[in-house]
């Protein structure tokens, strides 16, 4: 079957897209139901569905409709639900509130409606966006319940939309059709009651998952109309990956389990048609309670810029002081004054009602605090609110750019670079600790059987080095999983001629159940591509013709293994399994399935052979195998130790091996485990536990038949990509659940560890073990860190005996021995899981703290996921340092969410990872760009932006309060209240914006060059304390030269106010403009239409505000700009304030350049710097 | 390579500009070739301007009322006209502009600024339009005050006359206020109302049979300065003053700066493309220009003795 034809594909991400959309909009009401109904199951309080009575079903509880609504507003809440949600914001609060003090009539600064501008604005370009994406999500909630599915209905299917399915009702679908709801099968057009789904909307898994009918209702279907029955099941829930009930059906009660369950939003293929009863409809659907997004996440210099804004605030605050008292001792001074002062006129001296009243005026120490709150409201931008919304625009723009890099596109995949989340874009910048997983991250996952150990001999052993191979891989990848398998199995024809003797002799035997259990053992899916070539019997034709679909890349590969050594897997049902063995087939009845779980580590089935003998089939991982084995017998007695040798080969090679085991069962045996496994899968409670001890029940005393090795070949470019980070001053920690010897391998393979490191392992079992493996590995490091060289040798025997009281496998200890080299030597901590259970739970982290950090590079072995998760937070809870967690798959969940940035890769083992990530895209060695190229350019921008609007925003209200300060302290703005407003959000809005987006210090060939340059965001170049305390400095004097100048010049003379005004607008414009565009490092025509335009669109303004005979300011404008004086000392303010400015940029730029600027100079002038960064390689002037 | 693509790829054709060595010395000379002679040119304009400034809030009260002169302002029955001699130092080119100039009066004040209405000043529809002039809006029986508000009420009502050796010069009023406001903002409908009738008189009043377009004193008035020192135009004298010609001048000493301690000087000064007498602009930029040129040197010397 061809899963990935064109028009499908383009359907699937048509719909995915979708739903997507709805993952990403979290409703807050719909948590509360969650928990609320979580609480439920602990109650034990089960939902009943009476299968094909709706009325009955919904009787008691009134269950949700299938209609969904994603939207948030309807026509009438939009306007008040829209406003209340977003007053939730601070910054619009600060806005209402200034707005509501310019309402109070003594403090009307601001004409009342100017006033309200800026708030409005916000919200109604805020209001807008909403509303538009509502109104999509209104359209495409439509389209979904108007769809149509066959409703069962007094005995025939009719058509119904799908808003007005119920739960209880039974549902027909056909092949390629969605799912409307959640449904347990009842039967399909298959008579065993299989079904394929595709779940690519709900967990990105394209491949195809079987789900059962169970065998008593599905010889039931055809006759529709009589189905009738009650299923219990939990309450609705978020788990995708579970479903617990049981059913009551024709008085037999059988439980029901996921396989059970087809979940809304997947896909029904290659089944003719499925019929199901509704359980969960509508919003209570499993697809419809994943949608929910991540924790947001804050970024590091969106931090420190709030702490710098409290800065801002106390700034404010001062200024507000200073004027409230001003104001307060001028009336002092004056207070006798006051009635008959012409400018103030305390009181009326009408005759009538109000004369000798006081005019707005409320004694000195009210007028002192007003004065106060009117100097917030003039001096309100002071708080750099609108950088918040700048900031917003700006990262969606670098989004777009980081999307639309053709460099992060990934061919074989089709995937672009996606952000996830626009908050987070310049920690990109600042990024200290990569933590990746290993497999999919690293690694392809895309197995290939490469070795077999059958009963203590070894195989395949030259197939390691087969090139040949190596070639097909890139030709045939592209074209889908399924396919690469067929032709990419190498046969080794000394097993293959073993396997064609007769079956007689041990070996031959434990060959024969060896790929029997390689067929057998697994939940592979064979899908025959074709009917037709079924009939034939040739090998070949079978291998391919089927397609193995599963959900495991490992057992694909052993399957196919199987197959290409004559064990093809057939068919497989929920209840037999058909294996075509060497042309024979061989039907083997399933007895029994013991899932693959991470506590036993293995899975292993019961099958009984045409022969009556049952057997259980094992396999799993070593570490778990060879407890249950067997004592060793005479039989296999060499087998075990030549086993276990050959594991140890395949591991150092960077293999995944299994051990495969099988065993007969006594009748007895079988009889008490039947009894044992009927109980704990019916169960409803309890049941994994259950069925763990039902398995360890028969999984023991097996007979060792071999072991495999698989290779997970590496990415493209992740050695590469490794150098690079490192040089960058990253360290990369790999967080792997494999074992200690792949991952050790692979870390080779990977260029993370290199030969002339020192491997430091800790792998102790208990606490005390633990303790004194880390407090020595300290002394050793530290001592030789202070000596280096002569300890070496005492330091490496030490390592070895480290190593050898741990485990029984041995290490390859990778040491150069060569004394001088160990003074540049690195240090390699590997440490496992089982350490850090007791590690990370008790005291000892500060000690791993310590010894993690002064290692260059971290392996962990044999992780469970919330430890990944640990092992982020030791370091993130530990330092400033910023962290990113780079993984593919659900394992690596809660790792990508505790790191500060999280990257998902879209591969192979499902979408979760990616769902939960911050950005996501196809290949680790994008990495390298992404933070490289792209973070160094975000964190550049954006740390500039930030400056340069508190700058820009502090210069104004400095020029301001100056002047206040020569108006009797009374608030006098000598700006018309427009171009007040106007100022941040057209006359100087643009530019800042253009210019986060789109500069860039230096090119994508440079950074990536030279990757130390990456160190200016760790160093925080762009934006720190020091360079905030400069900026602020250089705006003070600023402000000052471009309020005093004009008063020197204009001082005794006939000047009024509104020119005085529209003069210092006009400059402080150009001002602001002019210090952005002596900073700008690259100019291409959308900057300069930006930074000239946004003076010309002031100077528009001005005059279109001074052509209106109702303000008072009417004609000024045009009078000024015929004075000479007026331009001479425009160009005068321009020149001195950025004189400073300039001048420290210059001896700074050649005097003391900083590395990015030595880079940029080379590479401008076309220099090639040979030793970078240092001083004697800079570009010559 | 497509212009979209290139867009998005951020590699669109680019100027990056460096600071190298030759461009920073380059652009400190051309500020010092530029600036000198702007400078020099603004300074020379600066030193052709005439001025003199006459204080004469305290001579012109009578010595027996220097002890309480707010008594001698605001008295009915004292003679305010005082009159003034002083020598013209240069030759004063026509026209001399006559400006009054006043200390400590805080023009630029928030409660002042705001008590205006443009809408009544502007047209007659809109006389009633007084809310914003608080406290002159309308008078005791609620008639509306043309024109309402402090600043209007506050008119400045000295005058002066000019003579020399007994010939009165005559003081022209043609002019002293931007066309534009007399056009567009001042309207030729609006004759004054009930103007200074209240129960404290603020200031000048006004011949209400002439409109306000033509009012030109009240128009120079109406356009505040922007700071507490200004200077306001009064007039034009349309003949050259010769050097060392002894210039009379008769000041009715009317206006009431003495409460707040404000001073009144009078102003009479030729005009320059410039504007007024002002060294400020011209100083400044010979010293930056002379700055820049000093910085291309040292930075010059600093590249040939330790280059990089």
């Amino acid at each position: 079957m061809e899963l990935h034809n064109n028009s499908t594909s383009f359907e699937i991400s048509g719909a995915s897209s979708r739903v997507q959309e709805k993952w990403n909009k979290p409703q807050r009401s719909r948590h509360k139901s969650v928990q609320f109904e979580e609480d439920l199951i602990h109650e034990e309080d089960p939902r009943l569905i009476y299968i094909n009575d709706w009325r009955r079903t919904n009787d008691k509880y009134e269950f949700t409709g299938n209609g969904i609504r994603t939207s948030k507003y309807t026509l009438i809440t939009f306007l008040p639900k829209n406003i209340f949600i977003q007053f939730h914001r601070v910054a619009y609060l600060y806005f209402l509130g200034i707005a509501a003090l310019n309402q109070l009539p003594p403090l009307a600064v601001f004409g009342r409606t100017v006033s309200l501008f800026p708030l409005l604005f916000v919200l109604c370009v805020t209001a807008v966006k909403d509303g538009y994406e509502d109104w999509r999500r209104h359209r495409s909630d439509e389209v979904e319940n108007n769809r149509e599915a066959l409703v069962l209905y007094a005995g025939q299917f009719q058509k119904k939309k799908w808003k007005k399915i119920q739960a209880g009702e039974v549902v027909k679908i056909y092949a390629d059709e969605t799912i409307p709801c959640d449904m347990v099968l009842l039967g399909t057009s298959d008579p065993s009651g299989i079904a394929y789904i595709q779940t690519m909307n709900l967990d990105g898994e394209s491949n195809l998952k079987t789900r059962y009918a169970r065998q008593e209702t599905a010889s039931m279907v055809l006759d529709v109309g009589a189905i009738s029955g009650l299923i219990k099941c939990e309450q609705p829930n978020r788990n995708i990956y579970e479903f617990k009930a049981n059913m009551e059906f024709n008085g037999q009660r059988f439980p029901l389990n996921q396989s059970n369950i087809i979940l809304r939003g997947c896909q029904l293929k290659n089944t003719e048609w499925v019929i199901g009863v509704v359980v969960y409809a509508g919003q209570e659907t499993k697809a419809m309670l994943n949608s929910a997004a991540s924790p947001s996440k804050r970024s590091k210099l969106e931090i420190y810029m709030n702490r710098e804004t409290l800065w801002l605030s106390f700034f404010l605050f001062i200024m507000c002081l200073a004027v409230a008292v001003g104001m307060g001792l001028w009336l002092e001074r004056h207070k006798n004054q006051l009635d008959t002062l012409p400018y103030y006129r305390k009181r009326y001296f009408t005759t009538g009602r109000f004369n000798g009243k006081s005019y707005k005026y409320y004694g000195i120490y009210m007028e002192t605090f007003f004065s106060f709150l009117s100097s917030i409201i003039v001096f309100q931008i002071m708080i750099p609110i609108s950088l918040y919304i700048t900031m917003e625009l700006v990262r969606l723009g670098q989004s777009y750019f980081m999307i639309e890099d053709k460099h992060m596109y990934d061919s074989s995949s089709d995937t672009r670079f996606q952000c996830r989340s626009l908050n987070i874009n310049e920690d990109l910048g600042q990024v200290r600790y990569v933590f990746s997983d290993k497999t999919g991250t690293l690694t392809e996952n895309k197995m290939e059987f490469r070795r077999a150990s059958v009963y203590g001999k070894n195989y395949g052993s030259f197939l390691i080095r087969a090139d040949p191979l190596e070639e097909n891989v890139h030709a045939t990848t592209v074209e889908g999983r399924g396919q690469k398998l067929k032709s990419q199995i190498a046969i080794d024809n000394e097993l293959m001629e073993l396997l064609h003797k007769d079956l007689a002799g041990d070996e031959r035997i434990a060959a024969h159940e060896f790929f029997l259990t390689l067929a057998a053992c697994n939940t592979v899916i064979p899908i025959p591509t074709s009917s037709a070539s079924c009939t034939e019997s040739g090998l070949h034709e079978y291998v391919g013709a089927i397609n193995y679909q599963g959900e495991s890349p490992d057992e694909q590969a052993l399957v196919a293994a199987a197959s290409a050594y004559g064990y093809t897997l057939f068919e497989r049902t929920s209840g037999h399994i058909v294996i075509d063995v060497n042309g024979e087939k061989l039907r083997l009845d399933l007895l029994g399935l013991h899932e693959f779980d991470s506590v036993r580590k293995r899975m292993s089935v019961v099958i009984r052979f045409p022969n009556d003998t049952v057997k259980v089939l094992v396999k799993g991982a070593d570490s778990s195998m060879f407890s249950i084995l067997a004592e060793d017998s005479g039989r296999n007695g060499h087998v075990r130790p030549a086993t276990q040798s050959h594991l140890t080969e395949y591991s150092s090679q960077g293999l995944r091996t299994l051990v495969v085991a099988a065993r007969d069962l006594t009748d007895e045996e079988l009889s008490e485990w039947q009894c044992k496994y009927e109980d704990a899968s019916t169960s409803l409670t309890d049941r994994s536990v259950k069925l763990r001890q039902t398995a360890a029940f028969i999984e023991c005393k097996l007979n060792l038949l071999g072991a495999t090795g698989i290779e997970d070949k590496l990415q493209d470019g992740v050695p590469e990509a490794i150098e690079s980070l490192r040089q960058a001053g990253i360290k990369v920690w790999v967080l792997t659940g494999d074992k200690q010897e792949t991952a050790i391998s692979i870390g080779l393979s990977s260029k993370l560890l290199t030969t002339d490191m020192n491997q430091i392992i800790i792998n102790g079992n208990s606490e005390d073990e633990c303790r004194s493996l880390l407090a020595d590995a300290k002394a050793k490091y530290f001592v030789k860190s202070l000596d280096c060289g002569s300890k070496y040798l005492k330091y490496k025997k030490d390592a070895e005996v480290t190593l050898d009281n741990t485990k029984s496998s041995t290490m390859p200890q990778q040491h150069s021995g060569k004394e001088e080299e160990m003074l540049s030597t690195s240090h390699a901590l590997i440490i496992d899981g089982n350490s850090l259970v007791y590690i990370l739970e008790k005291d000892l982290e500060s000690e791993l703290f310590d010894l993690a950090t002064s290692c260059k590079v971290v392996l962990c072995c044999r992780v469970a996921p919330l430890q990944k998760a640990g092992i982020v937070d030791l370091i993130k809870s530990r330092t400033d340092d910023m962290t990113l967690a780079i993984g593919d798959g659900a394992n690596d969940v809660s790792m990508i969410q505790m790191a500060d940035v999280g990257v998902g890769i879209c591969g192979q083992e499902g979408r979760q990872a990616v769902m939960a990530s911050d950005f996501a895209m196809g290949q680790f060695r994008f990495l390298k760009r992404l933070l490289l190229v792209h973070g160094h350019w975000n964190y550049q921008r954006v740390g500039y932006l930030v400056l340069y609007n508190f700058y820009r925003n502090a210069v104004f209200v400095l020029m301001l309060f100056w002047y206040i300060l020569s108006t009797a302290f009374s608030t006098t703005s000598a700006l018309t209240d427009l171009s007040s407003v106007f100022y941040s959000l057209i006359y100087t809005s643009i530019p800042t914006i253009v210019v986060g987006i789109l500069d860039k210090d230096l090119n994508d060939e440079t950074l990536l060059q030279y990757p130390r340059l990456y160190g200016a965001g760790h160093r925080q170049e762009s934006y720190n304390m020091r360079l905030f305390w400069i900026t602020m400095i250089d705006t003070l004097w600023q402000s000052l030269v471009i309020f005093y100048i004009p008063v020197f010049i204009y001082s005794d003379s006939s000047i009024d106010i509104w020119s005085m005004g529209s003069l210092w607008t006009i400059t402080v414009v150009i001002l602001v403009n002019v210090h952005l565009a002596m900073d700008v490092q690259r100019w291409i025509f959308i900057t300069h239409v930006a930074v000239w335009g946004s003076i010309i669109i002031t100077y528009a303004c001005l005059i279109a505000v001074d052509s209106i005979p109702i303000f008072p300011n009417y004609g000024t404008i045009y009078h000024l700009a015929k004075s000479p004086s007026y331009w001479l000392s425009i160009f005068l303010i321009l020149t001195i304030a950025l004189l400073p400015r300039f001048l420290f940029k210059v001896i700074r730029q050649n005097f003391w350049p900083s590395d990015i600027q030595i880079a940029r100079e080379a590479e401008i002038l076309g220099d090639q710097p040979d030793n970078l960064p240092s001083k004697s390689s800079k570009g010559s002037g | 390579m497509t212009f979209h693509s290139r867009f998005t790829q951020q590699e669109l054709p680019a100027c990056k500009p460096i600071l190298t060595p030759g461009w920073v010395i380059s652009s400190f000379i051309f500020v010092g070739i530029i600036f000198i002679p702007i400078g020099l040119a603004s300074l020379f304009a600066s030193e052709r301007v005439v001025e003199i400034v006459h204080r004469y809030d305290t001579d012109c009260v009578p010595a027996s009322y220097r002890n309480d002169m707010l008594a001698y302002i605001q008295s009915n029955e004292t003679n305010k006209t005082c009159t003034r001699t002083f020598l013209v130092p240069k030759q004063m080119k026509s026209p001399v502009y006559i400006y009054y100039q006043l200390d400590n009066f805080y023009q630029n004040h928030r409660r002042y600024v705001k008590s205006r209405s443009d809408k009544q000043l502007r047209s007659r529809a809109s006389e009633n339009d007084t809310s914003s002039c608080d406290p002159e809006d309308v008078t005791s029986n609620k008639s509306a005050i043309v024109p309402c508000g402090l600043i209007a009420w506050s008119l400045f009502n000295d005058t002066y006359g000019f003579s020399v050796n007994n010939t009165l010069l005559g003081v022209s009023k043609k002019n002293i206020a931007w066309k534009s406001d007399q056009q567009h903002k001042f309207g030729s409908d609006v004759y004054p109302k009930n103007f200074q009738s209240g129960g404290l008189i603020g200031g000048a009043k006004l011949n209400s049979s002439i409109p306000l377009s033509q009012q030109v004193d009240l128009i120079v008035w109406m356009r505040t300065a922007a700071l507490p020192t200004f200077r306001k135009l009064y007039g034009k004298i349309e003949v050259d003053l010769e050097a060392n010609t002894e210039l009379t001048v008769v000041i009715e000493n009317n206006y009431n700066t003495y409460s707040f301690g404000g001073k009144k000087k009078l102003v009479l000064s030729t005009t320059s493309w410039i504007g007024g007498k002002n060294d400020f602009l011209g100083i400044a930029y010979i010293t930056l220009g002379g700055l820049s040129l000093f910085l291309a040197i040292s930075f010059l010397l600093i590249y040939i003795i330790k280059p990089r």
